[in-house]
């Protein structure tokens, strides 16, 4: 499939839909030459399955950190027609709102150098992590529904965050419209005890030290104001809530496929007619896992907060800890868009990818040896990506893999000639996220730069990780 | 018999493949074999029991549904299981009752969360010498 990718302009490669029967769109990657020698032809594929789905808006749209996942790569964003199009579990992936939060702070890794070695174990005491950790909060059946259906605005009116974190949040914290009914009661089991805990795998809690700043108006703006200040970021997602919800539906919709006889490619696409029950019931599932998430982060952001304060004794907000900005990778989103000079209403599918509307943060993250980027959206991606930029770099090789090559000690070992101070529930979490299974992210970075689909503001490099 | 094998297809996921003499035997190895991602299952105990019933359209159906159940068992129940049972099972695939084994999870004999099991590439089949099953995890 890959030869049939066509190059238009540097970092634009497109499928034209007459490559395979049933395209009813073309497809279309950004990237560069390297980027695309890189993508799996099956990834690519993948895009032109989801070509295929009703009601689906031109183009299909690979990032240059696209990667294969079920269904849909990883790094891929597909609208639908909000009248003819679909809505799909599918197309969203098993961590709904896995996300990003970025907090910065006024302190310089030179004054916190010393400290690094209290910080991260007191760090990974504070915020429950790895497979089994118990989390801190005990929620009541109500409270959990309150979370699902008020997001952030439950969490700051419970001591968890301020008004000034919603502000800074993607959807402010809280999609409207999130209805816990639509919940089955096992995600609730799942996901009530883990609310404040970060997870495992690719989830972590980074101390950053900021490199480089590549647009210091827009940093200043942000609070980001010099090479080496330190800031925070917490990569996780809806934990077991989000995972039933998607599991839930994804049986609902496929029934629903043979319901409304929509004809699908892969199994793992299903989706339902955005107007069905079946579409709009997963819609506002999807809202209560992605307001779950939204306050999963801000709780452990809090409790990074007190624990700088226990650390270094003084305030969090005399340490300006506020949150640059909160957002989702995995989301399914109502949005108005212009297509061909024409406003329409679309249901726009991220998976691994960040919205990125002109001027507003996209937060990238790296991984634990590799740089994470704050990046601002820009017009240009509303006109080729529907408002959307990367997530991440992606694995280039498997976890089994990684455990074979790497060893766990000798990748902390590794981290910590690099500076890094790594803390995880076993060594065997280091090995498998081990910096080199993972691909090159400025690889990623040059095509989304390059592209404009967002812009460079700064680097950031991890200095301090917790893994579950 | 290998009980299970890990098959190196997915970069960002696990997939492996299990295998029985009988049907019985395949569900508690998928098991064993889900668990052995999940936690590190030869340092697990076998102090807890946990009833589990299940039910399916076909064979297929409730091998996902059992392993899909097991998932969901180490959050509501917060238990890492290292030995399976299976005590009934009807032939045409539409429910099954196990024992299963484990302990309390704690993240020290962690290893990564599973979030759910996929269709992708997802197959049950009769062989030479009993059955077996291809399951990808979302992880």
């Amino acid at each position: 499939m890959k030869e049939r990718l066509r190059q238009t302009s540097s970092y634009v490669w497109e499928l034209d839909k007459n490559i395979r029967p049933k395209m009813r769109v073309k497809a279309k990657i950004i990237g560069s030459k390297r980027v695309i020698e890189d993508v799996d032809d099956a990834a690519v594929e993948q895009l032109t399955n989801v070509a295929c789905l009703p009601g689906v808006i031109e183009p299909v749209v690979g990032l240059p950190d696209m990667h294969w996942g079920y269904g849909l790569p990883m790094g891929a964003v597909s609208a639908f027609d909000a009248n003819e199009g679909v809505i799909s579990s599918g197309l969203c992936g098993f961590d709904i709102n896995c996300g990003v939060n970025s907090i910065r702070t006024n302190l310089t890794f030179e004054g916190i150098r010393e400290k690094m070695n209290e910080l991260v174990p007191a760090l990974f005491q504070s915020i429950p992590c790895g497979v089994g950790s118990k989390g801190k909060l005990r929620l009541t059946p109500t409270q959990l529904d309150e979370v699902l259906t008020r997001g952030l605005n439950w969490a700051v009116e419970n001591g968890y965050g301020t008004k000034e974190d919603i502000e800074s949040t993607e959807e402010n914290g809280c999609m409207d419209g999130a209805d816990p009914s639509r919940v089955s009661d096992l995600a609730k089991r799942r996901g009530g005890p883990q609310l404040g805990t970060l997870g495992a795998g690719n989830h972590f809690l980074e101390i950053q030290r900021v490199t480089d700043i590549f647009d210091e108006e827009t940093a200043k703006q942000w609070g980001v104001v010099g090479k080496n200040q330190v800031l925070v970021m917490i990569h996780c997602g809806s934990r077991g809530l989000g995972h039933q919800v998607a599991t839930d539906y994804l049986k609902i919709q496929e029934r629903a496929v043979g319901r409304y006889n929509i004809w699908l490619p892969d199994r793992q696409l299903a989706c339902a007619p955005a107007k069905s029950k079946e579409g709009q019931d997963y819609f506002a599932a999807m809202k209560c896992a992605v307001n779950y998430s939204f306050a999963n982060r801000l709780v452990m952001t809090q409790w990074v907060r007190e624990t700088f304060e226990k650390v270094f004794g003084r305030s969090w907000e005399d340490m300006d800890m506020h949150t640059i900005y909160a957002l989702c990778h995995n989301v399914v989103k109502s949005e108005e868009h212009t297509i061909n000079g024409e406003k329409k209403k679309l249901f726009v599918h991220r998976k691994g990818a960040t919205r990125a509307f002109p001027g507003d943060p996209v937060l990238i993250a790296g991984t634990m040896g590799t740089s994470s980027y704050i990046l601002k959206g820009t017009e240009k991606a509303m006109q080729e990506t529907f408002g959307s930029s990367v997530h991440g770099a992606g694995r280039a090789m498997s976890r089994n893999l990684a455990i074979k090559k790497f060893w766990g000690e000798r990748v902390r070992q590794e981290l910590g000639q690099s500076g890094i101070t790594a803390k995880s529930t076993h060594p065997k979490v280091l090995a498998e996220e081990a910096p080199r299974a993972y691909k090159d992210v400025e690889m990623v970075i040059e095509s989304v730069h390059g592209s404009g689909i967002s812009l460079k503001v700064a680097r950031m490099v991890p200095m301090g990780v917790c893994k579950g | 018999m290998k009980r299970f094998e890990f098959i190196e297809d997915l970069k960002s996921d696990v997939m492996f493949e299990a295998y029985g003499k009988s049907l019985e035997e395949l569900f508690a190895n998928a098991a064993f074999g889900l668990f052995s991602v999940i936690c590190q299952v030869d340092q697990v105990g076998r102090r807890r029991i946990k009833l589990v019933k299940v039910r399916g359209d076909n064979m297929e159906d409730l091998m996902f549904n059992w392993l899909q159940e097991l998932i969901g068992i180490v959050e509501t129940d917060n238990l890492f299981l290292s030995r399976f049972e299976i005590l009934k099972m009807r032939e045409d695939g539409t429910y099954l009752e196990a024992r299963c084994y484990g302990e309390a999870a704690a993240p020290e004999k962690g290893g990564t969360v599973v979030k759910a099991v996929t269709y992708y590439k997802y197959e049950l089949r009769k062989t030479r010498d009993g059955y077996s099953v291809r399951v990808s995890l979302d992880i």
